[in-house]
C-alpha cells in the first residue's frame, strides 16, 4: 500500500514537475522527484531509498521523453548518498532540509553533466543551471518543510485538547 | 550477520540498478530515440492525466489570454474615442476657421469695393437683453470709429448705425429698432423713403407716397440722402403694402389711392440677421459727407 501511494505520489509529482513550467518557465528549475527522494531517504532505509530514487528517475526518464536511466542513474546515486550519509545529517529545521536538498541537486546535476560529457553530446545542463536549481528546489523544500511542520503542530495541539480520564471517560478542554 | 547481509544484498541492489542504468543509457546513446517497452508502459499509464492537466491548462491560458486581449481591446477602444472626439473638435474648429476665411474674404472683396472707407470688425458681443438690438464690435475711437457710423454686413447688407464709441469698441444699434433711421429706396421703381424698425423683426418703409409703384419682393436699398450709407446698399424686401392713413378732412375712398392716402404703409423683411454675421464694416460718415 506504501510502495503504491509513492508510486502514485511520484507519478503526481512528475506531471507537476512537467505542468509547472507552462505555469512559468522558472518553475522548472524546483526538481520536485528529488527533494522527495531526499526527504525519504533521509528518514528510510538504504534499500527503500534507491528503489525510490530509481523509481523516481524512471519516472521522471519516461514523461521527460529522455534516454531512460539518465535521471534514474542521478536519482539513485543521490538517494544512495544520502541514505548512507543520513545518520550524518540531522534535519531540525526547514533550512537544515534546503540544504541537504540543495546539496542533492548539485550532485545530480553533476553527475548528468558528467553524463552529457562522456555520452560527447552538447551539454544542455550547465553549472549556473545547477546552481539555480539548487537555489529553487532549496527553497520549495524550505516551504515544503515549514508549512508540514505547521501542519503536524496543529495537529498535535488538536489532539492534545483531548484529555483521557484515568477513569475512561473521554473529556474535551472546550466543553 | 543478518544486517551484513542486508547491508550486502543492498548494495548488490545498488549496483545492479546503478549497472542497469548504465546499460540502458549505452545502449539508448548511440541509438534512434524509439519508446522501449517501459517508457511505453509509463506514458500510456501517464498520457490520459498529462493530457487532462494540458487541456485544463490550454483553457486556463486561452481564456486568460482572451481576457487579457479584451482588456486590451477596451484600453485601445477608449484611446481610439478619445482620438475620435479630438479629431471631431478639430474639424468642428477647422471647420468654422474656413468660414471666417470665407467671411473675412467677402469682407475684403467688399471694402475693395466701396469707395466709402471703411473698417472691418469682428461682433464680440450681442445684447440679449434687448432682444438682440444691438451688438458691440472690437473697432472704437482710437481705429476712427464714430457715433453714427453706419454698419454693412460682409455680404453689403444694412446692419445698423454706431451708437456708442469707446477707445477699443464700439456699440451698434441694429436697424431693426425703431430709434432707427435709414435713407431707402425701392431699387425697381426708385421711390424714396425713410426705413426704421417696425419694433419687432420687420422694418417700415415711410414716406412713399401713394402714388409710387410698389409691390411685395420689391428690393429695397439705402439711396444715400443721410449721409450715414453711401447708395446701393440692400436693406431688405418688401413683404406687403397697404394703404397709408387717410388724408384728414377727405374721405376715405380706396379706389383712388391718390386722393385718400399720402403714403403707402410697406412692410419691409430685413436681408440681414444679427445671429448670423461674425464680421462687419464700419463706414467713416465723415469721409462720406466730404
Amino acid at each position: 500500500m506504501t510502495a503504491l501511494f509513492s508510486v502514485l505520489l511520484l507519478f503526481g509529482l512528475g506531471l507537476l514537475q512537467i505542468f509547472l513550467p507552462q505555469v512559468w518557465s522558472e518553475l522548472g528549475r524546483i526538481d520536485w522527484l528529488l527533494m522527495y527522494v531526499v526527504l525519504q531517504s533521509l528518514r528510510s532505509s538504504f534499500r527503500r531509498s534507491i528503489l525510490l530514487g530509481a523509481g523516481a528517475g524512471l519516472i521522471q526518464d519516461s514523461l521527460a521523453g529522455g534516454i531512460i536511466g539518465f535521471h534514474a542513474f542521478a536519482k539513485t546515486t543521490v538517494a544512495a548518498i544520502i541514505a548512507m550519509f543520513s545518520s550524518l545529517f540531522v534535519l531540525r529545521g526547514p533550512l537544515s532540509g534546503a540544504m541537504i536538498t540543495g546539496l542533492a541537486v548539485i550532485i545530480e546535476g553533476l553527475i548528468l553533466m558528467a553524463w552529457q560529457l562522456s555520452l560527447g553530446r552538447p551539454a544542455s545542463l550547465r553549472l549556473g543551471d545547477v546552481s539555480l536549481g539548487a537555489a529553487a528546489t532549496s527553497a520549495a523544500t524550505m516551504l515544503v518543510i515549514y508549512a508540514g511542520r505547521k501542519w503536524q503542530q496543529r495537529e498535535l495541539i488538536k489532539h492534545r485538547r483531548v484529555r483521557v480520564d484515568v477513569g475512561g471517560t473521554v473529556t474535551d478542554d472546550g466543553e | 550477520m543478518k544486517t551484513i547481509g542486508r547491508q550486502a544484498s543492498s548494495l548488490i541492489l545498488l549496483i545492479g540498478l546503478l549497472f542497469g542504468f548504465f546499460v540502458m543509457i549505452s545502449y539508448q546513446a548511440n541509438r534512434a530515440k524509439t519508446a522501449n517497452a517501459v517508457e511505453g508502459a509509463i506514458q500510456t499509464v501517464a498520457s490520459p492525466a498529462h493530457r487532462l492537466i494540458s487541456e485544463l491548462w490550454t483553457r486556463v491560458s486561452s481564456g486568460w489570454s482572451g481576457y487579457v486581449a479584451l482588456t486590451n481591446q477596451a484600453v485601445t477602444t477608449d484611446a481610439l474615442q478619445q482620438r475620435v472626439t479630438y479629431l471631431e473638435r478639430r474639424i468642428m474648429t477647422l471647420e468654422e476657421t474656413s468660414r471666417e476665411n470665407i467671411r473675412l474674404k467677402e469682407l475684403l472683396n467688399l471694402q475693395d469695393r466701396i469707395a466709402t472707407p471703411s473698417i472691418a470688425s469682428q461682433i464680440i458681443g450681442r445684447d440679449m437683453a434687448h432682444g438682440y438690438e444691438t451688438f458691440t464690435v472690437n473697432r472704437g475711437s482710437r481705429d476712427g470709429v464714430e457715433i453714427g457710423s453706419g454698419v454693412i454686413s460682409t455680404t453689403g447688407i444694412v446692419v445698423g448705425q454706431v451708437i456708442q464709441v469707446s477707445p477699443w469698441t464700439a456699440m451698434v444699434q441694429l436697424v431693426t429698432n425703431p430709434r432707427n433711421a435709414v435713407g431707402a429706396k425701392i431699387v425697381r421703381t426708385l421711390a424714396h423713403g425713410v426705413v426704421h424698425g417696425a419694433g419687432d423683426a420687420t422694418l417700415k418703409l415711410d414716406y412713399v407716397t401713394s402714388l409710387a409703384d410698389v409691390k411685395g419682393g420689391d428690393i429695397v436699398v439705402t439711396s444715400g440722402d443721410d449721409g450715414i450709407y453711401p447708395a446701393g446698399f440692400e436693406i431688405g424686401r418688401v413683404l406687403r403694402v397697404t394703404e397709408g392713413a387717410p388724408v384728414p378732412g377727405l374721405p376715405q375712398l380706396p379706389v383712388v389711392r391718390a386722393e385718400t392716402a399720402l403714403f403707402l404703409n410697406i412692410d419691409v423683411d430685413p436681408l440681414t440677421n444679427v445671429l448670423q454675421i461674425g464680421q462687419v464694416l464700419l463706414l467713416s460718415p465723415q469721409m462720406d459727407r466730404e
